[in-house]
């Protein structure tokens, strides 16, 4: 019986660079069993142990091959970490911003439902921001692309912020069917945010609507955790204020905000991806639909 | 004897096959190539060369998993099994398969050929 390991650390060199014990350990299975089955077929050793080597025609060629697939090789999906990651940024970015624009040693007392949620989702954020970029594989060049645009959009954001932050905040205020402010630089800065997050998911190759989630999701998650939230607001406001108050913020935290980061995002919903379905761009050559034979 | 299909469509669709055949059971490698290879009455066949850098390919894009598991014998065998991903991927494909070769048989009368 040939030493089928042996063989395979011989051929393959350099060895496949992650888990090349494993891969040898399941090459030398799939030549073993090969060898086994012409055997019991009636095949003379020599001659199954030729055509056993016929199983790969250039050891090279399939060891590269190898090597680039557990190399890229990741844990996490690529909708994941397109989703998720962005979503997580675009949090971020969006507390940041209010947190930010809340002028110093002031604390708008009308706001504190808005302001709680927002500082208790953020070490979340931060946390699952880091795990994921931790998570993201290093040599995935589209995902350092996006953490290098984030950090420019980013950087800008923050110093507009300074700057916007050392003046008065001018305000919209609607006066029906209730008093409400809204406060003008906050909202362009979620048209930015919102811009930012749906440009860098677009960058990612996300279809239409990954880019809207993202781009939303800070409005998006903050009606979630205003919902979560109501219980507790009927148990201090008691019936019915808590549902008028519930009401204002959802207007005032959710849609407005939500439709400033909509705008933001609308220059970048409108193209289609070029790769609608849910894997990557890079993938597409192992993709098996009819297409691809067409290519 | 069944002419072998040309290269280009034999990879267009191995992992269809290979999807396919997982949606049943779990496998390990040697077993999906000779399964492969027996339904098909030798039209689609793998080779290691070929089959292994896809599963890897398929397993890091979440479409199948791979688990060590002894046998009887206590041999010690890599088995594939499909992941939620790659299921929900099987009925779309399955779809777009069908409907390219209605396709390919209107235009050309391959299913008479």
């Amino acid at each position: 019986m040939p030493d089928w390991k042996e063989l395979i650390r011989r051929r393959m060199q350099p060895p496949p660079v992650a888990q090349a014990n494993e891969v040898i350990e399941e090459l030398s299975t799939h030549l073993e069993e090969t060898y086994n089955d012409l055997i019991d077929r009636g095949c003379a050793p020599q001659a199954a142990f030729e055509r056993t080597l016929q199983e790969v025609d250039d050891w090279g060629v399939l060891c590269r091959r190898i090597s680039r697939t557990r190399l890229r090789r990741n844990p996490m999906n690529y909708r994941t970490r397109r989703l998720w990651l962005l979503v997580a940024v675009t949090w971020l970015g969006a507390s940041l911003s209010v947190m930010l624009l809340q002028p110093a040693g002031r604390l708008y007392p009308d706001l504190i439902l808005f302001y709680l949620p927002w500082l208790a989702t953020l070490p979340l954020a931060c946390a699952a921001a880091a795990y994921l970029a931790q998570r993201a594989d290093p040599t995935n060049d589209r995902i350092k692309r996006l953490w290098l645009s984030v950090t420019v959009t980013w950087l800008g954001a923050m110093l507009s912020l300074m700057v916007v932050d050392r003046a008065d905040h001018p305000s919209l205020v609607l006066r029906r069917p209730i008093p409400v402010t809204f406060s003008l630089p906050w909202l362009a800065t979620l048209i930015l945010v919102g811009a930012a997050g749906a440009y860098l998911a677009q960058r990612a190759d996300a279809p239409r609507k990954t880019r809207l989630v993202v781009a939303t999701s800070p409005a998006l998650l903050l009606g979630i955790v205003m919902l979560l939230l109501l219980p507790w607001r009927v148990t201090v406001d008691g019936y019915p204020w808590a549902f008028t108050f519930f009401a204002l913020d959802v207007e005032n935290c959710v849609v407005v905000p939500g439709l400033a980061l909509l705008l933001g995002a609308s220059p970048f919903l409108r193209q289609r991806s070029a790769n609608s379905s849910l894997l990557p761009e890079d993938d597409a050559n192992a993709s098996m639909g009819p297409t691809a034979l067409l290519g | 004897m069944t002419k072998r299909i040309r290269p280009q469509i034999t990879r267009g669709s191995a992992e269809l096959a290979i999807l396919a055949l997982l949606a049943d059971q779990s496998l390990y490698g040697f077993e999906i190539a000779k399964q492969i290879g027996e339904r098909t009455n030798g039209a689609l066949t793998f080779t290691l060369a070929s089959l292994y850098p896809l599963l890897y390919e398929m397993e890091k894009r979440g479409s199948v998993e791979g688990h060590w598991q002894s046998n009887h014998a206590g041999r010690d065998r890599r088995y594939y099994r499909l992941t939620p991903a790659g299921r929900k991927q099987l009925a779309p494909l399955r779809r777009e398969w069908r409907a390219f070769f209605n396709a390919l048989d209107a235009l050309a009368g391959v299913s008479h050929a």
